[in-house]
């Protein structure tokens, strides 16, 4: 259970509705874990907070098909003959949270789909709107189309942009509108690296005002630490997708140079991808295919025990919107290795030479040798301060933290960061805020 | 009693498939309807499921033929009802079902049959846990008829 900001007494906001595409399912178990966490850091703020996830269900690319499930689909929720109620369930977090399947088709078409998404909600809300005096879009289409579409004419409206695939997005001309819309009745926007902030002020330099940074939260509380500190880097950890943008193979090349000096060098590749065979060939045919081990990717849960087994984390990844792993892995008390591919550089801000080492992105192993190379020294004269780095990154990611900071948003108090105005009114926002309301 | 999930394919099989784990551990019955087996039993399906598959000649020969396949899709989701229920459903007590769970969106026009010829049969997308929760689970066993 992630950590709440607070409980009990202020209870001052009113009521939170967030809609999202992400989040814990059945199917999708550790999807959309920090939209949970940003949840659960302000659920003690609000009377009551109800989350809907409206959850892809892929179906038939046939038109005609597509068209007879959407016809099914609405006949079994829709109406007063309606067969199939969504239920909401109360989580461990203490909100609640519906889960609406959502029929789409498997063509790319964001505006197809965030009218899927649309018809969906429409179904599963009794008044056709969240009754909420705060509404929370995650990801702009969907969640913030949602927002938009089925917020209150009172309601403040908070949009987070996650999506890696925001250019995509964006570079639909039809999703383009839709997403322009969202942007006018956004009260605030936020996006979860400065990289999307960037991307979305130069796309919509009008709002840039309202568009900031905030981070998602993270239960750092509950990660883990190493048991013992790490005093050689010679296991390394690569965890995630074993993926060209992921730079696996320009890291395998990098631990076979590294291993040529240092016998005792082992790594493993947690988390199998479209590479895998490949990589495994590619180990063999340098030298060291005994000392790779490739492992299928664990649960959440079990994520910290393997990263406790090993001494450095090493990501060469070629661009990342956040960068979790690295997060996670300097939280259990692990020197990191890592690319300066966006993400990164900016959560560990401050922290290079203190946590692990960035690096910039590059094709030639040897950029990635060389940092290891330069962590060994850092480490063998006690640079390095896991601790400290763990305190930053908690106070920078942590429940507490965002959910100050998220509450600051909710209330139209400012509260992220990189907008000249944080939270101010769109020129068609409600004339109250929620807090004002209360 | 039991339960009936409905998925063509397995792109929600971890869904379904603990579902129907939760539920076979507690001694309930559980049926899937869908178009094969394999790759069910591939995804972990436990095999106390009876699994009831269904599938139309004309998938066999038509979905091959690009050209008479275009029109075949037009038709495909009625044929695949048609075959649902001579194939499968008929294999089923409806009157002991409690749930009919619709665990992927190509099922979905099947429950929506299914919902129309079965007036009172409760139809979900998710499995209602919350009548078999106070039943112990029991993780090794086998039905009899299965011994």
């Amino acid at each position: 259970m992630a950590e709440t900001a607070a409980t009990g007494p202020e209870r001052t906001l009113g009521r939170l509705a967030v809609t999202t595409p992400w989040h814990p399912s059945s199917q999708r178990p550790f999807a959309g874990s920090f939209v949970r966490a940003s949840t659960a850091a302000v659920v003690g703020r609000f009377e009551r907070v109800d989350l809907y996830q409206t959850e892809d269900w892929t179906g038939p690319a046939h038109p005609r098909q597509a068209a007879l499930v959407r016809k099914a689909y609405d006949a079994l929720v829709g109406g007063a003959t309606a067969r199939v109620r969504h239920r909401a369930r109360l989580t461990d977090e203490g909100y609640w949270a519906t889960d609406i399947p959502t029929p789409v088709t498997p063509r790319r078409q964001y505006a197809d789909w965030a009218a899927s998404h649309e018809n969906a909600l429409r179904n599963a809300l009794p008044s056709g709107r969240f009754d909420a005096d705060v509404v929370h879009g995650h990801v702009g289409i969907y969640g913030g189309w949602l927002a938009h579409r089925f917020a209150g004419p009172g309601a403040r409206v908070v949009v987070t942009e996650h999506a890696s695939f925001l250019g995509r997005i964006l570079g639909q001309p039809r999703s383009r509108a839709l997403y322009a819309e969202v942007m006018d009745r956004a009260d605030a926007f936020l996006c979860v690296s400065d990289g999307l902030r960037r991307q979305l002020t130069e796309a919509f330099p009008a709002h840039a005002a309202k568009i900031s940074v905030l981070p998602n939260a993270l239960d750092i509380a509950s990660m883990p630490r190493r048991p013992e500190p790490v005093r050689e880097l010679l296991r390394w950890i690569y965890v995630g997708k074993a993926t060209a943008a992921k730079g696996v193979p320009e890291l395998l090349e990098s631990f076979a140079i590294a291993a040529r000096e240092e016998p005792r060098l082992r790594l493993t590749i947690l988390g199998d991808g479209p590479l895998t065979g490949e990589l495994r060939a590619r180990a063999e045919r340098l030298g060291v295919g005994g000392r790779v081990a490739f492992r299928d990717a664990v649960p959440p849960e079990r994520v910290f025990g393997v990263l406790h087994e090993h001494d450095l984390l090493v990501h060469a990844s070629k661009s990342e919107t956040f960068g979790m792993t690295v997060v996670e892995a300097v939280a259990a008390g692990l020197p990191v290795l890592v690319t300066r591919c966006g993400g990164p550089q900016e959560t560990l801000a401050g922290l290079d030479g203190v946590a692990g080492r960035l690096v910039e992105v590059g094709d030639d192993p040897k950029i990635l040798v060389e940092g290891y190379q330069e962590l060994v020294e850092l480490l063998g004269r006690g640079a390095l301060d896991p601790e400290h780095a763990r305190e930053v990154l908690t106070g920078r990611y942590g429940a507490a933290a965002v959910g100050e900071r998220l509450a600051a948003v909710y209330a139209g108090a400012g509260g992220a960061i990189g907008a000249e105005a944080p939270g101010a009114a769109a020129p068609d926002a409600p004339a109250t805020t929620a807090k004002e309301r209360v | 009693m039991s339960i009936a999930f409905l998925a063509l394919g397995t792109s929600r099989a971890r869904a379904v498939c603990a579902s129907a784990r939760f539920l076979v551990e507690r001694g309930v019955q559980v049926d899937l309807v869908t178009t094969a087996e394999r790759p069910w039993r591939d995804e972990g399906l436990d095999e106390r499921v009876r699994v009831l598959t269904i599938s139309t000649r004309a998938d066999r020969i038509l979905l091959l033929n690009k050209a008479l396949g275009r029109f075949y899709k037009l038709v495909r989701p009625y044929l695949m009802w048609r075959a649902a229920r001579r194939q499968a459903l008929r294999k089923v007590d409806w009157t002991a079902v409690e749930q009919a769970v619709v665990g992927d969106s190509h099922a979905i026009p099947i429950g929506w049959h299914l919902a129309r010829r079965h007036p009172t049969l409760p139809v979900s997308f998710e499995l209602d846990r919350t009548p078999y929760l106070d039943r112990t689970p029991h993780l090794d066993r086998v039905p009899a008829d299965r011994e």
